[in-house]
């Protein structure tokens, strides 16, 4: 049977074609998401800890739950370990040294009043001189600070601010804005400085202005030649057992140190790239096997003589699956690799993309691995073999009496399986719309997926007997009109088939775009209703301002009160509250400032009580956990300090700020960095504060002022890298998606033909059968599009139970883009193939059996 | 018209075989109770109009169709009872088919075309025993050749061939004379004679040509689902003449 199978393939090739090309995009997405996947999981390397063998950092997890249950989850940036620890760890023995390591955001400005530009994240990173020698940086020109004002900066800094040794730069960080003097110029290995930009300045002056006060971020490690493993456990137990350390500490080997380092690019959210490529994968190998499945089964249509004949020569049943099993497997086999050379040739694009929504960090570059390679091809198998089980049904049916008798093919009925599944699918979409209401946005897309999968399987009849109905109506008008009317009425699973692709891309994009808008409304509006100020103060290059503008602010004529708002995270480990293992998103506020500033809609408790241990938490988290005022609950800051903390207010509007507000004092010392989101200014006199405002700004150069409208504009909705995520998704299903349409379009074309040539040889000109051709697309499109529509829309059905969701709203451009792209792409792979195929002859076609 | 009953030693017997299509209003009664045995060793045409049941006949008899009601035994083996696995393995080795059109796979060549039944019973049979077959049906130097390069006659002797190496007991024609100019056919059908006299195979071909049907030893007609007739040994122009009295 392999033999046969072998053989069948080299003549037979052309057939095989549809199902070749569609395994093998899946294969080069599934190859790609493997290796990226495998990358961002791998380790990730020493970083600026590479002149160094091990790094110490305080306690990074949060653990929910007890026992068997208990989820873990690292934070980014861990607490501050005390000074005292660094004199422990250096007592250990096998230690050599032990150098203390902060990090903080600071941005230099340009002799143009404007931040310079840095590599990787923004803004640069500024550590302790002692820290220069961990990488190591080493002096090209001038010296190592000497003093509180002085700097040296990496040469790709300076070369971007065109400063040299002497001149003067204003630098901005979390304590201040303040004039320093570049004392020297530093250089590392060249793609250390490409990952992040760096700033030296004397120990006691960084811890001055990180705005963090005299702790470590890291505690780094040189070791004793032939210290070996034992190492890290020793100095998890010297620092653990160090004073104002609470915890496990956790020792870094070079391979992971650069976990440690807050402000490196790998220390981004892996977690959610590698969801958002798993399921990119995953989504996408469900489509495959489903239209490869469809491609199968279609030539199995056509080689039905064949397999008759094999089975009048005496093969069984069981013979003629193996048959087709082995086909398929090999078209998998050869898919699966010419897959895995186009991802090893894409995987460039695919990283920029993927860098470009933010998903992953400027300068991640995949490190190929050969597992992905190996799961991929085999991937392309498995989806071959599962799509061939699924079609083979369909070739054991074939009687051997066929090869005698010259029979039309006979009348397709949907099957109970196909029928069954169908409905499965649609429940199932069902059910996740009603019991996860509660997230409806962030399921929608999965929902519409269900529905689509669902509406694919029971095509003939959902959107077959519609399109019949259509061509009942077109009957009447004309050549044209009748010959597609009767296409339609008896097509009913070939346009099905192509409805379904459809309907497929205009579910998936619709309910992303619906779902987004949705969100972003529902931001705008609590944003709206709770921001009060005229003004908002925000870091023009996306990071944070220091504290002391916020204080500045306050004090200027004309400003009536100033709000700083630090935005960060916070942990509940009760149950109910643990919101599926993840942090909720929260914010630091003074609540005298919020007065006149921001109207957060407090429903119970007061805001005024935010002081010391007390805590408001939004609406979403009182319901989520039954809280009630007063209530104690026990948390984890963002760095991973415990705190037990009360519930002293309840509020509504979160949307677009955050779900729990912490007192300013004690968010900004644990937060990822000391530095507030943005300053909200209510004026008393506009035209004052305004101009005061400027002089702010002169002062600390990274302050933009932005009217109230401009700040609502750009409100975050709360889940911008989940939109991006999402689109990243979105967009692969499409192309899939695309495909599909592309190849049941070809595969309706080719059913056609004959019918066709014999309208030709009835007297129908090739115009009136090109126009028959374009009427039924066209309806079978209209009724891909409903399907389409319906499915995003009753996938969003329950929106408004979601806090972060609300009234539906759908937007005119997306959404008319998105039914344009589906209409075309379902034109196109009709038409197409259908404009191509017709172009030979009547006659030769007439004779040929479908 | 009196049928000539069941012999003991039958190499194909049916035995009461209907058949209908179809349901309610639109069914066909393609057979009605047809009993018919062919000797070992003998060749016979089943003749009749368009419509007459020929090829059911044919399908039923071969083990390729189900009939509503009756038997069919093929040697000592009631085939209407079998499971299609064991059915599989007769069609290997107890059955020979050649059909009008479409005999052969497009993807083999007439080689492997011809050891088609053996390898799927799984034997591994020596490339020589095809060339011979081949030779012997005249196409020997065309072993190597898929179906698209050889003519229609010419693929209906690589069938015979097939039908040469499997060395089945009975073989089963459907028109085989049907697509071909009259050299071909009488080509085709000098060696499906030589199938029953020099290799001793039971023959049963169905045909309308009535030139063909005058080859064989007996020619039963059929009309509506029943036989009607039978002669032995005629002449072209006696069957012809049979035939448009049935059609009248």
């Amino acid at each position: 049977m392999l033999l046969l199978g072998l053989r069948t393939l080299r003549t037979r090739a052309g057939s095989f074609a549809g199902a070749f090309v569609m395994i093998a995009v899946t294969v080069t997405i599934v190859a790609a998401a493997g290796q990226l996947m495998a990358t961002a999981l791998g380790a990730p390397g020493a970083g600026r800890f590479a002149a160094v063998d091990a790094v110490v950092r305080a306690d990074p997890d949060v653990t929910f739950g007890h026992g068997e249950d208990a989820e873990t989850v690292e934070v980014a940036r861990s607490a501050l370990l005390p000074p005292a620890a660094v004199a422990r760890a250096a007592a250990v023995p096998g230690v050599r040294a032990a150098v203390g390591d902060v990090a903080f955001p600071l941005t230099a400005i340009g002799r143009d009043g404007r931040p310079l530009p840095t590599r990787g994240a923004t803004p640069a990173q500024a550590h302790g001189w002692p820290s220069a020698a961990l990488t190591p940086y080493r002096l090209t020109a001038g010296r190592p600070p000497a003093g509180a004002g002085e700097i040296v900066l990496d040469s790709a800094l300076a070369r971007a601010g065109d400063l040299r040794v002497g001149d003067r730069v204003r630098v901005v960080a979390p304590g201040g804005a303040e004039t320093l003097r570049v004392s020297g110029i530093a250089q590392a290995a060249r793609d250390q400085q490409e990952r992040q930009s760096a700033a030296f300045l004397t120990q006691a002056a960084a811890q001055r202005i990180s705005g963090l006060g005299d702790g470590f971020d890291a505690i780094a490690i040189r070791a004793e030649p032939g210290a070996g493993p034992a190492l890290r456990e020793r100095l998890r137990e010297a620092v653990a057992a160090t004073a104002g350390v609470s915890g496990t500490p956790q020792a870094l080997d070079r391979r992971h140190a650069a976990t440690a380092d807050a402000g490196d690019p790998r220390a981004f959210e892996r977690v959610t790239l590698v969801a958002v490529v798993a399921s990119g994968g995953g989504l996408t190998t469900a489509i495959a096997v489903f239209v490869v499945a469809g491609t199968i089964a279609f030539v199995v249509g056509r080689r039905r003589r064949e397999i008759a004949l094999l089975r009048a020569v005496g093969a069984t049943p069981g013979q003629v699956r193996r048959l087709l099993l082995w086909e398929t497997a090999l078209v998998g086999l050869l898919a699966g690799v010419a897959g895995c050379l186009a991802a090893s040739a894409l995987t460039g694009t695919f990283t920029a993309a993927l860098i470009s929504v933010d998903l992953a960090p400027d300068g991640f570059a995949v490190a190929p691995h050969w597992l992905p390679w190996a799961v991929a091809v085999a991937t392309g198998v498995v989806v071959a073999l599962l799509a061939a089980l699924l079609a083979v049904r369909r070739a054991l049916t074939v009687l051997p009496g066929e090869a005698l008798v010259a029979s039309a093919l006979p009348p397709r009925r949907l099957g109970v399986v196909r029928a069954l599944l169908g409905a499965i699918a649609l429940g199932g979409g069902l059910t996740l719309v009603v019991t996860l209401s509660s997230a409806a946005l962030s399921f929608a897309s999965l929902a519409a997926f269900l529905f689509a999968i669902g509406i694919a399987l029971l095509a003939p009849l959902l959107l077959g007997w519609p399109a019949a109905l259509g061509g009942r109506l077109l009957r009447g008008a004309g050549g044209s009109g009748f010959l597609a009317g009767a296409a339609l009425a008896t097509g009913r699973f070939r346009v099905g088939a192509v409805g379904a692709a459809i309907a497929l891309i205009v579910a998936l994009a619709g309910a992303q775009v619906v779902a987004l808008a949705t969100a972003r409304d529902a931001a705008q509006r609590d944003s709206a209703a709770r921001v009060r100020a005229e003004r908002v103060l925000v870091a023009r290059d996306g990071g944070g301002l220091p504290p002391s503008v916020a204080a500045e602010a306050a004090r200027l004529p004309g400003v009536r009160a100033a709000a700083g708002m630090v935005s960060t995270e916070l942990f509940l480990l009760d149950d109910g509250l643990t919101n599926d293992g993840d942090s909720w998103s929260a914010v630091g506020l003074d609540p005298a400032a919020t007065r006149g500033t921001l109207a957060l809609g407090v429903s119970a408790g007061s805001l005024d009580a935010v002081d010391g241990d007390g805590i408001a938490v939004s609406d979403a988290v009182a319901e989520a956990g039954d809280v009630r005022i007063g209530q104690q609950v026990d948390a984890r800051l963002a760095d991973g300090t415990s705190a037990r903390l009360r519930v002293v207010a309840i509020y509504r509007r979160q949307n677009g700020m955050g779900d729990v507000v912490l007192p300013r004092s004690l968010a900004l010392p644990h937060a990822a960095a000391a530095l507030d989101a943005a300053v909200f200014v209510a004026a008393d006199d506009d035209a004052v504060a305004t101009r005061a405002l400027a002089g702010l700004r002169r002062a600390v150069p990274t302050v933009s002022v932005r009217s109230r409208a401009d700040y609502l504009d750009g409100v975050d909705a709360g889940q911008q890298e989940n939109a991006d995520a999402q689109w990243v998704i979105a967009a692969l299903m499409l192309v899939v998606a695309a495909m599909a349409a592309f190849n049941t379009g070809a595969m309706a074309a080719a059913e056609r033909r004959p019918e066709l040539a014999l309208a030709r040889l009835a007297g129908a000109t090739r115009r009136q059968v090109v126009l028959a051709q374009a009427l039924e697309a066209l309806v079978t499109t209209l009724v891909g599009l409903a399907a389409g529509a319906a499915a995003a829309l009753a996938s969003l059905t329950l929106a408004g139970e979601d806090p972060t969701g609300g009234p539906l709203a759908i937007p005119l451009g997306s959404s008319a883009l998105v039914l344009a792209t589906g209409a075309a792409l379902g034109l196109l792979g009709t038409l197409l193939p259908a404009l191509l195929v017709g172009r030979s002859g009547p006659i030769a076609r007439a004779g040929e059996r479908a | 018209m009196p049928i000539t009953s069941t012999t003991a030693a039958a190499a194909v017997a049916l035995e009461g075989v209907a058949k209908t299509y179809g349901r309610g209003e639109g069914a066909v009664r393609a057979l009605d109770g047809v009993s018919l045995a062919f000797a070992p060793g003998s060749f016979t045409a089943i003749m009749g109009p368009s419509g007459s049941g020929k090829t059911t006949l044919l399908q039923c008899a071969a083990g390729l169709a189900r009939p509503d009601a009756g038997s069919v035994r093929i040697g000592s083996t009631d085939v209407t009872r079998l499971p299609e696995r064991r059915l599989a393995r007769l069609r290997r080795r107890q059955i020979g088919f050649v059909f009008q059109s479409f005999n052969l796979l497009p993807s083999l060549t007439a080689e492997q075309n011809t050891l088609l039944p053996l390898r799927l019973a799984g034997e591994r049979p020596r490339r020589r025993v095809a060339r011979e077959a081949l030779e012997r049906v005249g196409l020997g130097d065309r072993a190597r050749h898929r179906p698209a390069q050889l003519s229609g006659g010419q693929q209906q002797r690589v069938a015979i061939a097939r039908a040469l190496v499997a060395e089945p007991q009975v073989v089963f024609a459907d028109e085989p004379t049907g697509a071909l100019d009259t050299r071909s056919a009488r080509e085709a059908l000098a060696l499906l004679r030589e199938l029953v006299d020099e290799h001793g195979r039971t023959l049963v071909m169905v045909t309308h040509d009535p030139v063909a049907a005058a080859v064989a030893d007996r020619v039963v007609f059929l009309a509506d689902g029943r036989l009607v007739d039978e002669l032995q040994a005629p002449p072209a122009e006696l069957v012809a003449e049979r035939m448009t009295a049935l059609g009248a």
